[in-house]
């Protein structure tokens, strides 16, 4: 580098002055033009590892920010010492894998995707105490929701909310319906609040009881979990603010919590967006252009990236697509990318995978999409600006198709305790 | 055990000395418990009070460290508080809140020095609480208002700021 023996000079005339830092010695050159009481440089004061643990307790956007601040602190951010304590990106995804040949036959997985992180996700969840299983449900900035199912006959189970991290963990009260409902999800926003929400979906099959041949599993009432609180409430879905009617949802539409609101994709082409309270606040129609028909082959789902929602769709002609929501309040989805999978897979491999693979997830902070590709059970990473396909993991043969994202939360005074 | 309770005077590194109990002080601090557990032989059969110097700290910072201390760890004033927000029984709300909120309400050079005094003293709630206070000072701040608010001096070139805003654009 250029600066090389500048560098030299400054370490030089530190030592003289017996100052720890590059900005006390830069304060110390500076003091005698500064007015009698201006700002001491108090941060530059504290030793390093202090000053990562005020970092520590930043939200992962505020901390991207300060690597701006001065090298000091980007070094600090950056370092991979660090890296556990400060706020966490994408650690890697829970999967299944379901073999009969084998004991047990459900068996549950982590892949990492970043080679920064050590594999220390113990995807068993040993910390809980013994259940018969437990089944991921969601997971939603370092905390997961799990249903553990217990030993008895009838079955019944235990609502988990836990981190993984710190090892953690409170049953929810019974709703009445949780272990009934086949959509449950989780919403907890740590820059926003330590409390977390846990959404049930009722449909209409269980809020009748029948045994389902005369109901669609239209969504019939929206059950809401507040921790701060205590206590579900319940809002029933008896007038809708929008066009819809009524609403349903498979199974695997993935939940979105952003700004303290749900969101999910439905059937019928849109992704709505849920409160708190269980209220349907608004639909945001999918970018495709007018009939949208469900097709579990080609899923639409929602995520979370870079503070902005972002749709992935596969067309007809297995064209996978990337939209984001630029204006939240909008309804404008705009073309992020465009997948050519003819140019990633080559012409003779294009065919076999086409048809053959699914997007799984979009990173939360980089313009870089999730990919499983079923022909030969691997998870790939693409970069969209780039264009790059990176192979991450074999999945092994038998894996199932819910991959949960999770990003770990280590410090929970994350929020603001209002 | 005495019936008596029995003090310590802490002395700031400015030579002034405060009384705390030393049940409370014990409590609160891991470093003093230790200063404290290393005199009780020599004083086991004495009624003096020990004095023990603390001279990290100034007197400002210590009466202000005290005042919390006493608030958070007299056994006697304290109401059960969780510690850990997420996993607390829910409706609990912190009963110091709203005292924790006034004490960390302070100019930044008074706040650092307490995240020190903290540090030094070994009192993992005033740490956490005067960490968590600077971050929030941080939070939906610019950089150049963050810069300003703590004296720091971009030390970065054009170019290196212009690649580091350029990797982390998301984050503006």
């Amino acid at each position: 580098m250029a600066g090389a023996p500048k560098k030299k000079r400054l370490t030089r005339a530190m030592a003289d002055l017996r100052i720890s830092s590059f900005e006390s010695w830069i304060r110390h050159l500076a003091r005698g033009s500064k007015k009698n009481g201006s700002t001491r440089d108090v941060v530059a004061d504290l030793p390093d590892d202090i000053l990562v643990d005020i970092l520590s307790r930043l939200p992962i956007k505020s901390l991207c920010r300060c690597k701006l601040v001065s090298t000091r602190w980007r070094n600090l951010i950056s370092h991979p010492e660090h890296s556990k304590k400060l706020a966490q990106t994408l650690a890697g995804f829970f999967y299944e894998s379901y073999s009969k040949n084998r004991f047990p036959k459900l068996a549950r997985h982590f892949t990492n995707v970043s080679r920064a992180i050590d594999p220390f996700i113990d995807p068993s969840l040993s910390f809980l105490p013994e259940y018969k299983s437990i089944d991921i449900k969601d997971s939603c900035n370092g905390l997961l929701l799990c249903h553990c199912w217990k030993h008895t006959d009838p079955a019944t189970m235990d609502s988990v909310v836990c981190n993984p991290a710190t090892e953690k963990w409170v049953v929810v009260p019974d709703s009445g319906w949780s272990s009934m409902v086949r959509i449950t999800r989780l919403g907890f926003d740590p820059a926003v609040s330590s409390h977390f929400h846990v959404f049930e979906f009722v449909s209409n099959d269980i809020w009748y009881m029948d045994d389902g041949h005369n109901f669609d599993g239209a969504i019939v009432a929206v059950a809401v979990y507040s921790s701060k609180s205590g206590v579900w409430s319940l809002n029933i879905n008896n007038h809708l603010p929008i066009p819809l009617g009524e609403f349903a949802m498979p199974q695997d539409s993935k939940g979105v919590f952003f700004n303290g609101i749900l969101h999910l994709t439905t059937f019928y082409g849109m992704v709505l967006a849920i409160d708190v309270e269980g209220k349907v606040l608004r639909g945001i129609p999918f970018p495709i252009s007018t009939h949208y028909e469900y097709d579990d082959s080609r899923p639409v789902h929602v995520y979370l990236s870079q503070g902005h929602l972002y749709l992935t769709t596969i067309s007809d002609g297995y064209q996978p697509s990337i939209w984001v929501l630029e204006d939240y309040n909008g309804e404008n989805w705009t073309l992020k990318h465009n997948v050519n999978l003819l140019h990633l897979f080559g012409a003779a491999n294009c065919s076999k995978v086409a048809d053959n693979f699914s997007i799984i997830s979009i990173h939360p902070e980089h313009d870089m999409i999730f990919l499983v590709c079923q022909t030969n059970s691997i998870l790939l990473s693409y970069e969209m600006d780039h264009m790059r396909l990176r192979f991450i993991s074999h999945l092994g043969r038998h894996y199932t198709s819910d991959h949960i994202p999770y990003v770990p939360l280590f410090s929970e005074s994350l929020a603001d305790e209002q | 055990m005495a019936s008596e309770k029995k003090v310590v005077f802490l002395r700031s590194s400015d030579g002034e000395a405060f009384e705390v109990s030393e049940e409370v002080i014990s409590a609160a601090s891991v470093t003093i418990k230790g200063m404290i557990d290393e005199e009780s032989p020599s004083r086991a059969d004495t009624a003096a009070t020990t004095t023990l110097a603390i001279p990290n700290v100034t007197a400002a910072t210590l009466s202000r460290v005290l005042h919390y201390v006493n608030k958070h760890f007299d056994a006697a004033a304290v109401v059960g508080r969780p510690d850990d927000y997420i996993f607390c029984a829910p409706g609990d709300e912190h009963p110091l809140a709203r005292f924790d909120d006034d004490f960390v309400d302070v100019d930044n050079d008074t706040l650092i020095d307490l995240v020190h005094a903290a540090e030094y003293l070994h009192i993992k709630k005033l740490f956490d609480l005067t960490c968590k206070a600077v971050a929030d000072k941080l939070k939906g701040r610019t950089i150049d208002q963050i810069r300003e608010t703590f004296g720091i001096v971009n030390d970065y070139t054009v170019e290196e700021e212009v690649e580091v805003y350029r990797e982390n654009s998301w984050a503006f």
